[in-house]
């Protein structure tokens, strides 16, 4: 198992993936902390606190004004709403589809290890990888932050951030292993990338509803918010990290199934 | 280096069967390859060679039917046989970022092997010393054959699955390939199986072969055995081959033979009245440009037992007992 694992990671040796995916981040955080000056200019919260709503509920929470909380918060929301499901999406993709797309998965699959040894070690990888991503986004936003000269820094602040940047990854990689399926099962990059276009177009349209806090690629949403509708509607509850291990757990048994059962014709 | 009917199976099929929908891939399939043996796979493109092999590695579930390798009943994560086999598909694939050296490495570290001679020797049988740091994506067709056979020999398997291993490469490199090949059966008494379309290179290395056709597996044979019921004939270059395959018939009461795709025959009765033939064909008005005494080879038995050319394209064409030779 160990030898599996150690093989996944020196896999990524000279891959340009770390990179691609690390520029991701750095623009998400970017674009994120760009746009945070402008909505913080006194005239356009005016216009939001008349317009109503979610948003005018964050202007008078003061959630737009330069503070190192509301900077390093617009980071995580960056890493963990539409953004983080196609960034991880894409990581997956890469991960769990590659060795099929580069005519690579005949070689791992009559190794003399188990199959499931190799879902197992994958999904590890990804976990590090998604992980390292969040931190990735914590550091660049702080970064940022202290280069736009945002007053009040704490080390407490960038700590909290990075909790919930932790916290909004978690439900997401939970529904990465059904993207790792889609990898395996289309044998390359298109399907399971569709899919996460799928389903964030899906989390997008149940933002609203009730139903949205038990949409794991929502629950991120809900607890910290996302970058353009920041006050989370409803909390999360029990219910919601239920149905987030349900698919966690259908995700994996559907991959585990695919790497063992399916034909590798390829 | 060969094979003999007593010793151990190492590879058996038994009714093996693969249906993708409609199509039956291979059917009912039965093959035995011995101890020792170079078991050449025949057939023609989509004959069912690539499935076969993929059945055998595990790597497609059969409808029906079952492979046994070493004994054991070969399914995923059959990780006792896998240990002893090594195994190449089709063209291989790599990790392109790495080198050719961090690729066999990874494989030798997968694999849970120490640093040793054998690796080395391994590469330099292959002939990728001086390849070993380059970027595996940057490998010609031919190089990239030859890491895919060393990293399936990294573990010193005793049975070798190859599928088409000569694909893509030059004629130097497949003779290099052959070498090694033969290298591997004669000097450390590897089984080897490889599937191939390329008849001249299968004669040259295998002990035995096993010809199948839509699925089906029509003979297995030894190669000497092969040697020994191959047929004398009579070659002819004509001018008109339809007018002497009728003087032929008619005139000198030859009922074997057949007509060529270029425009010659073959007469496999009557080899002593060969003065005779030829008198008779020049007397009737056939130009006689070339005549000789041959023996079939394992192209004209492979191309006999699976049909020969499309007969439906020449149906005129087709004249005497035997059919079309191309």
């Amino acid at each position: 198992m160990m030898r599996m694992i150690a093989a996944e990671f020196f896999k990524l040796k000279r891959s340009r993936m770390p990179l691609w995916s690390g520029l991701i981040v750095l623009v998400a955080a970017g674009l994120g902390l760009a746009v945070l000056p402008v909505l913080g200019d006194p005239k356009i919260q005016a216009e939001m606190a008349k317009s109503g709503g979610v948003f005018a509920q964050a202007v008078a929470a003061g959630m737009y004004q330069p503070s190192w909380t509301n900077y390093l918060r617009i980071g995580v929301q960056g890493m963990s709403g539409s953004w983080g499901i196609l960034t991880f999406g894409l990581v997956t993709a890469y991960l769990f589809g590659r060795e099929f797309k580069e005519g690579a998965a005949k070689t791992m699959l009559t190794l003399p290890i188990r199959r499931e040894y190799v879902v197992v070690a994958k999904l590890l990888v990804l976990a590090v990888w998604v992980f390292a991503l969040g931190l990735l986004s914590v550091l660049l936003t702080s970064v940022a932050t202290a280069a736009l000269g945002v007053s009040g820094f704490t080390w407490a602040a960038v700590l909290t951030s990075l909790g919930e940047t932790m916290t909004a990854i978690a439900p997401l990689y939970l529904t990465l292993p059904l993207v790792a399926w889609f990898a395996v099962r289309g044998r390359g990059y298109l399907q399971p990338m569709l899919y996460s276009l799928g389903v964030m177009m899906v989390g997008n349209a149940l933002v609203q509803t009730s139903a949205s806090r038990f949409f794991p690629w929502n629950m991120p949403l809900h607890l910290v918010g996302a970058s353009w509708y920041p006050v989370s509607p409803s909390p999360v509850v029990a219910g919601s990290w239920a149905v987030a291990a349900g698919v966690f757990a259908v995700g994996v048994a559907a991959l585990m199934w695919q790497i063992d059962h399916a034909d590798s014709t390829g | 280096m060969g094979g003999t009917g007593t010793a151990e199976a190492v590879i058996r099929t038994v009714g093996l069967t693969k249906h993708f929908k409609d199509v039956h891939a291979v059917e009912d399939l039965d093959l035995t390859v011995r101890r020792g043996e170079v078991y050449s796979f025949l057939g023609r493109n989509g004959a069912g060679k690539s499935t076969t092999i993929r059945m055998m590695l595990a790597l497609v579930r059969p409808t029906d039917g079952y492979v046994e390798i070493l004994g054991q009943r070969m399914q995923p994560n059959a990780v006792r046989a896998f240990e002893r086999i090594g195994s190449m598909v089709e063209t291989p694939g790599f990790y392109g970022n790495l080198t050719v050296r961090e690729n066999i490495e990874m494989q030798r570290d997968l694999l849970g092997l120490r640093r040793s001679g054998w690796v080395d020797e391994v590469v330099e049988m292959c002939d990728l010393v001086e390849y070993l740091p380059r970027k595996a994506a940057t490998l010609s067709a031919g190089n990239k054959q030859r890491l895919g056979l060393a990293r399936a020999l990294i573990h010193k398997p005793e049975i070798l699955i190859l599928d088409e291993p000569t694909n893509g490469l030059d004629p130097v490199g497949i003779v290099q390939i052959r070498t090694i090949l033969k290298q591997l059966a004669e000097e450390r008494g590897i089984t080897i199986f490889l599937s191939s379309h390329i008849l001249s290179e299968v004669q040259q290395l295998a002990t035995r072969i096993g010809i199948i056709h839509e699925g089906r597996l029509l003979e297995e044979i030894g190669l000497d055995e092969l040697r020994a019921t191959n047929r004398a004939f009579l070659e002819l270059s004509v001018s008109d081959a339809k007018r002497a395959a009728w003087v032929l018939e008619e005139k000198c009461g030859v009922k074997e033979y057949a007509v060529r795709e270029e425009g010659g025959l073959r007469v496999y009765d009557g080899l002593d009245r060969a003065g005779e033939l030829n008198r008779a064909l020049i007397e009737a008005g056939v130009e006689v440009t070339g005549s000789h005494v041959s023996e079939e080879n394992l192209e004209d038995h492979f191309v006999r037992l699976t049909g020969g050319m499309d007969e439906e394209a020449t149906p005129a064409k087709r004249i005497g007992k035997r059919g079309w030779l191309r």
